[in-house]
């Protein structure tokens, strides 16, 4: 460690340090994905979707909070565009994650059981947009607009790194821009092939929304929980103050109030309405366990998450705002759990071994791959125009 | 220390200083430079105090109060003979009033997210344009007011609609959205009001402060409730200001959703549809926002406050008319898929009538008008246009109210049982509320920018380099 502080090199920071312990859990969980595959193929794979959707929500959040950074260019993003850039850019990682997803379709998705379409006439018309070949192909072209953006906006930022032309930034806003209606385009469908057509007889316009705003979620709070950790290090601990934290929690407590909001509308439009096509899909998860959960996600997913946030001193303490980032995180698995798991089990509440094999194996690959990403980079975009301004004004300090 | 043996990443690069950046680079003021604390004051007060009454000014009031008959004309034969005289009846119970005031209180967003988020944003932006299209708003939930109120047949039993101790064993049905909405809008138009207020107080007393005639100065003094400008007052009133700031965010979300509910609780296809609340909300915005610019290039250009008004503030509208009509396009092709996907029947039928039933025209115009004419905004030679900006916006108002009627009517005349379909259009009664409404509308806004600052003199002032350094003379009075 007797890099130049000031450059702030990677290595400072001490995040590779994680990768390797990392990669490690990564392994021994897909190890047991494995043998669980062995044990009930149809488990794994039922367990493999949400643990997949979890870590997925915080790639493709990444990608369209960091493309709404370039367009909107607000302080708040002075911090956080690497982080999100290396978490967008584990896409490709994330696409071959889905592989399995692809393979296991029939045991996942009630619609590619050719027995149940055939006795199903609303599933023989539905077919022409749930359809495997079509899901599949759906699923590649969102896959390959991801990465192209991902790697469209590494491009141009090492570009503007070289040639500092405002042309450049303007490229790359201007990427941003389109990409912002590609990923909520891509993302609403996404989550009607992967997550609404679980229940391929319901469905909701707010779904895709509200699974977009989660992804924002998803990202926000995995960046702030980066940087709170990240804070410990000597590359971290002077740069960052307590109002880059409150912007990040201000930001936080606006997704966490859309989260409500939309998922509440849905609620409450479904429960008013009553027709047997919706209701079916609240009513199981009303009940039991899944009431239970619904009840958590209220209490932990949306009050208490708003009540800290709307607390000054706990956005600007990295320790406070570290537990919400980490109790947000812990809601999105939950929410999203609740949101498949029903699908398969009805009523009944049951959470496999293998979910959490899933969730961990991914999850300590994912890491490992997002380490690599930010690493021979600084962890702050510092030859960014506006943090030289931020620097030479004093709102910003250096090092050294 | 920075010297020492390594330079720091930062300083080996050019700054963007040393590159000769392209005039299209340079960002647009957000005041025009050459302005002081004084032309400030004097440019936006003298059109009120020093300033003739402009014949421009005149011929427009008059029109407007023309409208103001019309709306009193249909009002007064609207009261005397019932709702019959409208186009409503079975099968669509629901037509023009319904229509308008969604519209209306649509365009009303605009004033309270330019005024209250955009400050809770920190968007420096915003200042020149609040006060205006807060009174905005505040004239055009004063339009939609209009039609709840009289739509209920009996107005002179409104009062029926307030949860009251009675001896009739009344009680309002709190299960209905029509009862929220009651609630919601009326709160918004009293926070609004307040807000409006509040930040006029100021301003109330530079104008007492400079007029020459006497009662003027005493008019102005009574409504400025004996602003001094000492610090306490500034104080307090940064307190209030950045209070009903709070207060009035989550009321432009929820009038608009209520709004929606209104229809989305139905079971009717067209009415039926979760997003319709985040979508009523991004509509509500991108109306509201077209409205301001339709009045605010014609004022800017009649008043000559290109200064204040700068192109930047247009072209940030631009963008704002940009990403909610583009929300709005997301709701109206995702109206379809979900249609489809839905393989329900009824759906289908919902939308092949929207585009090809009697009403389909109407559907197609709407198309052009918040779907393909806002996409003009993707490009800065249209943004920064008077002219295209204008058109755009007018476009969008249209688009809008066309908006309205294909969900409200279109959806209506046809719904499940082919037996009980009919059609509807407004009557002159209907037009004449309308176009009444209108102007009642531009009357109070002409009166707005001859009695009151259409600008913020002392929010202006802020933006001077001036007000940055830290002068040690305190705050005068004005």
């Amino acid at each position: 460690m007797t890099a130049d502080v000031r450059a702030t090199p990677p290595e400072s920071t001490g995040i590779s340090r994680a990768q390797f312990p990392s990669l490690i859990l990564g392994i021994i969980g897909l190890v047991a994905c494995a043998i669980g595959w062995l044990m009930n193929a149809q488990e794994f794979y039922r367990a493999w979707l949400p643990s997949f959707i979890f870590w997925f929500e915080i790639g493709a959040g990444a990608l369209a909070i960091l493309m709404l950074q370039y367009v909107t260019g607000g302080e708040w993003g002075l911090m956080i565009r690497r982080p999100l850039g290396a978490a967008a850019r584990t896409m490709p990682l994330l696409a071959v994650f889905f592989v399995p997803v692809v393979i296991g379709l029939p045991k996942i998705y009630v619609w590619a059981d050719k027995a149940v379409v055939e006795r199903d006439h609303l599933l023989q018309m539905k077919s022409q947009w749930l359809n495997a070949p079509g899901f599949t192909i759906r699923a590649a072209m969102y896959f390959a607009l991801w990465i192209l953006w991902a790697w469209r906006l590494r491009a141009l930022s090492l570009k503007f790194y070289e040639d500092r032309a405002p042309e450049t930034e303007l490229k790359r806003r201007k990427w941003s821009a389109a990409g912002l209606v590609m990923i909520v385009l891509t993302l609403t469908f996404a989550s009607i092939d992967w997550v609404m057509s679980l229940e391929p007889k319901w469905y909701s316009s707010m779904f895709g929304i509200s699974f977009t705003i989660g992804c924002g979620l998803a990202a926000f709070a995995y960046v702030t929980f980066l940087l709170t950790q990240l804070v410990r290090t000597k590359a971290m601990a002077e740069i960052l103050k307590p109002s880059h934290l409150r912007d990040l929690g201000n930001l936080m407590l606006a997704f966490v109030m859309l989260w409500a909001y939309t998922a509440f509308s849905q609620f409450l439009l479904i429960w008013y309405a009553n027709i047997k096509e919706e209701t079916p899909y609240y009513l199981k998860r009303q009940y039991g366990t899944w009431g239970f959960i619904a009840i958590v996600l209220i209490v932990f997913h949306f009050f208490l998450p708003f009540f800290m946030l709307l607390m000054r001193h706990i956005k600007d303490r990295p320790k406070t705002i570290a537990i919400v980032t980490a109790l947000l995180i812990a809601m999105r698995y939950i929410e999203i759990y609740w949101l498949i798991a029903p699908a398969h089990q009805g009523i009944h509440f049951r959470f496999s071994w293998m979910s959490l094999a899933a969730l961990v194996g991914m999850g300590g690959i994912w890491f490992w791959f997002l380490v690599q990403q930010l690493k021979g980079q600084t962890i702050i975009p510092i030859h960014e125009t506006w943090v030289d301004e931020a620097i030479r004004e004093g709102r910003l300090k250096v090092n050294g | 220390m920075a010297e020492k043996e390594t330079t720091p990443v930062h300083e080996v690069r050019p700054t963007t200083q040393e590159l000769r950046v392209p005039a299209r680079f340079i960002p647009s003021p957000t005041i025009e430079p050459g302005h002081s604390f004084a032309t400030i004051t004097d440019h936006i007060s003298t059109i009120v105090l020093r300033r003739k009454t402009p014949i421009g000014w005149l011929i427009g009031f008059l029109i407007s109060l023309m409208g103001v008959g019309i709306l009193t004309l249909s009002l007064t034969v609207l009261v005397g003979k019932g709702v019959g005289i409208w186009g409503i009846n079975h099968p669509v119970g629901w037509g023009f009033d319904i229509i308008n005031f969604v519209w209306w209180i649509g365009i009303g967003h605009a004033g309270t997210l330019i005024s209250a988020i955009l400050l809770l944003l920190r968007q420096e932006w915003r200042t020149s344009i609040n006060r205006f299209a807060e009174a905005m708003t505040l004239f055009a939930v004063a339009s939609a007011g209009i039609y709840p109120a009289l739509h209920t047949g009996r107005p002179w039993f409104d009062y029926w609609l307030f949860p009251y101790p009675n001896t009739m064993g009344l009680w309002p049905q709190f299960r209905s959205p029509l009862m929220w909405d009651v609630f919601a809008v009326s709160t918004y138009a009293t926070v609004s009001a307040l807000f409006w207020y509040v930040g006029l107080v100021p301003d109330l007393a530079t104008l007492r402060d400079r007029a020459t005639n006497l009662w003027v100065k005493r008019i102005y003094g009574m409504f400025a409730l004996g602003w001094r400008g000492s610090a306490k007052h500034w104080y307090r009133y940064e307190h209030a200001y950045l209070l009903l700031a709070g207060l009035s965010t989550p009321l432009v979300l929820s009038v608009h959703t209520i709004v929606s509910f209104d229809f989305a609780v139905a079971q009717l296809p067209g009415w039926h549809a979760t997003f319709f609340p985040p979508y009523f909300v991004a509509g509500a915005v991108f109306a509201g926002f077209a409205m301001v610019l339709t009045l605010a290039i014609p004022a800017r250009k009649f008043f000559r406050l290109e200064d204040f008004i700068t192109m930047k503030h247009l072209e940030n509208m631009g963008k704002v008319l940009l990403a909610t009509g583009m929300i709005v396009v997301y709701a109206y092709a995702m109206e379809w898929f979900y249609g489809i996907y839905s393989g329900n029947p009824f759906e289908i039928f919902m939308l092949k009538n929207r585009a090809t039933g009697p009403y389909g025209s109407m559907y197609i115009a709407l198309w052009i008008c918040n779907g393909l004419a806002p996409q003009l905004m993707w490009f800065k030679r249209f943004r920064t246009s008077t002219f295209w900006l204008f058109v755009v916006a007018m476009f969008v108002n249209v688009g809008m109210w066309l908006e309205r009627f294909v969900i409200i009517p279109a959806s209506l005349h046809r719904d499940f049982l082919p037996s009980s379909w009919g059609m509807y259009h407004g009557t002159v009664w209907d037009w004449g509320v309308y176009v009444g409404s209108i102007g009642l509308f531009f009357a109070l806004l002409f009166l707005f920018v001859r009695l009151l600052p259409m600008i913020s003199i002392f929010e202006m002032r802020t933006l001077l380099p001036e007000a940055q350094a830290h002068h040690t003379e305190g705050t005068e009075a004005q």
